[in-house]
């Protein structure tokens, strides 16, 4: 029994030791955007944590309006998501998992698997702060919250284990708040509950390697196919925000013209960064496509994905914002000029960004 | 011919060639050289896809502007798209060269059945054969060839040396130019070692 006891606690100390180390290269690997994250995040710390507080308290007391604390819950669940999708490497230690089942029980492994999702889970903790705070009978006004915090949890485990039912029960959810139905909150969730246990069951379909890979724009299909993450991320970040300004507008529609120069920053900032993934992808198979003959035409293509997403993402911007004509150009205009910077000197990316964003608020 | 002429490669302040002359006379020829001495450094450079700090190389007493028209190389160094099938890799570059999908070599190589698994998920000797299939299909005069029979079967090393046998029929001015730890199997087939 002790002997098993101090196995267990060895195998812990492993897994947070590989834990922490993954994150911290995770964390190296982000230098490009160190800049911003001083910049932007830095400052906006507080108010970040403020709102999302705030957008908790919002899926609380959703009885007046319980459409609209489904669609906080469903961003919430969005953005949750796609944090824990970054750091389910680091969680799972995947690199090493055969390692773990040749020595441990699978078992132990679910059961730190399960420890190091809650400790990196601050969506969840933020709302357990919340849920402690509450007294039995404000738990009984409010049963929804329970069922939203345990689909907090859910996500986490979708994450790790099942992505791709997340994916399908993210997508249905999303479908299920814009339906214009009117639900209370609790059918509400107890929808997403079926709708997340219903996805498991979901088949999972494979297209990317039925194409026909001839040219280069199939070439980036079957690429972004495959590697959806990095435009998942950055959609779910750009719908949150664009969410986020939405509710801004209709409080201060006097603010209009500002938070559309907001949104188009946003835009593309998230679009043009976009180019790091593709100039990673650019380097990787470059030598390959050289000795085709093919490697200037190779160049020329690895700027053409985060144009494509610069127009779908201005395109989502208009549709929820609407905006001002002029920012059309301008936002292509500065998106070029973003990734050349990607390109040519990674490290002032968020600096440029910066400062034309001061500039685009100042002249809105 | 090739002839390398006072070539100088660097990594940082590692010297891989310093002046390093050479001439590959032979029509089959085998590089020999410990591990790390810059075997594939130097096919690269000879494919025109890593550039010397200066030196010449010269392909039958010219100096070519685009080696890698002239040259088709194998080699672990060039990464090929692990995301895709072996059979979109091959199909890429069958459309880049404006060539037919070479059945022959696939089944040859006794490769059909794996062509629809993805690059990444290949063995080490089926991911070899999907790179010796790439460098076979362009048909370049200079054949450069790394390390070709590693991890191969002993089935794949036969069709190997049947196409190796062929390969400059058509090609009175070419070269094929290996690497190899196991070089004996590739003498009995004409190729003459040579040291670095």
């Amino acid at each position: 029994m002790i002997e098993s006891l101090a196995s267990y606690v060895s195998f812990l100390s492993y897994r947070y030791l590989a834990y922490t180390t993954t994150l911290k290269s995770m964390l190296s690997q982000l230098k490009s955007f160190s800049l911003l994250f001083a910049l932007v995040l830095g400052p906006a710390f507080l108010g970040m944590v403020l709102l999302l507080f705030l957008g908790l308290g919002k899926i609380v007391d959703s009885h007046a309006e319980p459409a609209y604390g489904a669609k906080i819950a469903v961003v919430y669940l969005l953005l949750e998501s796609v944090m824990l999708w970054a750091m389910a490497p680091a969680i799972k230690n995947v690199q090493n998992r055969a390692f773990q089942r040749s020595l441990y029980k699978p078992s132990w492994r679910v059961c730190v698997d399960c420890k190091l999702l809650f400790l990196s889970n601050v969506w969840l903790i933020a709302s357990l702060i919340i849920a402690v705070d509450l007294s039995l009978k404000q738990w009984l006004q409010v049963p929804h919250f329970m069922i939203f915090v345990f689909l907090q949890w859910l996500c986490g485990v979708f994450v790790l284990y099942r992505p791709i039912a997340l994916f399908y029960s993210l997508l249905i959810s999303s479908v299920l708040i814009l339906l214009p139905v009117s639900l209370s909150s609790l059918q509400y969730y107890l929808g997403f509950i079926a709708i997340f246990s219903c996805s498991t069951l979901i088949p999972s379909v494979r297209i990317s390697h039925k194409l026909k890979v001839h040219s280069f724009a199939l070439f980036w299909l079957s690429y972004f196919l495959q590697h959806s993450w990095c435009l998942i991320w950055r959609g779910s970040v750009l719908v949150a925000c664009l969410f986020s300004l939405l509710q801004l507008i209709t409080i201060r529609s006097d603010f209009s013209d500002l938070i559309q120069a907001l949104a188009l920053s946003v835009c593309v900032l998230l679009t043009s960064s976009l180019q790091f993934d593709c100039m990673a992808v650019f380097k990787k198979y470059r030598l390959f496509f050289q000795s085709n003959n093919q490697d200037k035409l190779f160049y020329v293509s690895h700027f053409i994905p985060s144009l494509i997403f610069f127009a779908v993402a201005l395109m989502v911007v208009i549709s929820m914002l609407g905006t001002n004509l002029l920012y059309i150009p301008i936002g292509a205009g500065w998106c070029l000029l973003q990734q050349y910077i990607a390109q040519k000197n990674p490290a002032q990316f968020a600096l440029v960004w910066f400062f034309i964003t001061i500039g685009i608020v100042l002249l809105a | 011919m090739i002839a390398i002429n006072n070539l100088n490669k660097r990594f940082a302040s590692a010297h891989v060639f310093e002046n390093y002359n050479k001439q590959l006379q032979g029509k089959r020829v085998c590089l020999q050289a410990a591990n790390g001495r810059g075997k594939t450094t130097l096919l690269m450079m000879l494919a025109g896809l890593e550039e010397p700090q200066s030196g010449q190389i010269l392909y039958n007493n010219e100096a070519l502007k685009s080696p890698q028209n002239d040259a088709s190389i194998a080699s672990d160094r060039i990464v090929l798209p692990d995301f895709l099938t072996a059979r979109q890799i091959i199909e890429l570059s069958c459309k880049a060269l404006k060539k037919d999908i070479p059945k022959q070599l696939i089944t040859g190589f006794n490769f059909t059945e794996h062509l629809n698994t993805r690059f990444s998920s290949l063995s080490s000797g089926n991911q070899k054969k999907c790179q010796l299939i790439t460098a076979f299909l362009k048909q370049a005069p200079f054949l450069l060839l790394d390390e070709p029979s590693a991890a191969l079967d002993q089935t794949s090393i036969q069709f190997l040396l049947t196409l190796l046998d062929g390969y400059l029929d058509d090609k009175p001015n070419g070269q094929v130019i290996i690497t190899s730890h196991e070089p004996e199997v590739f003498i009995q087939h004409g190729f003459e070692c040579t040291a670095l």
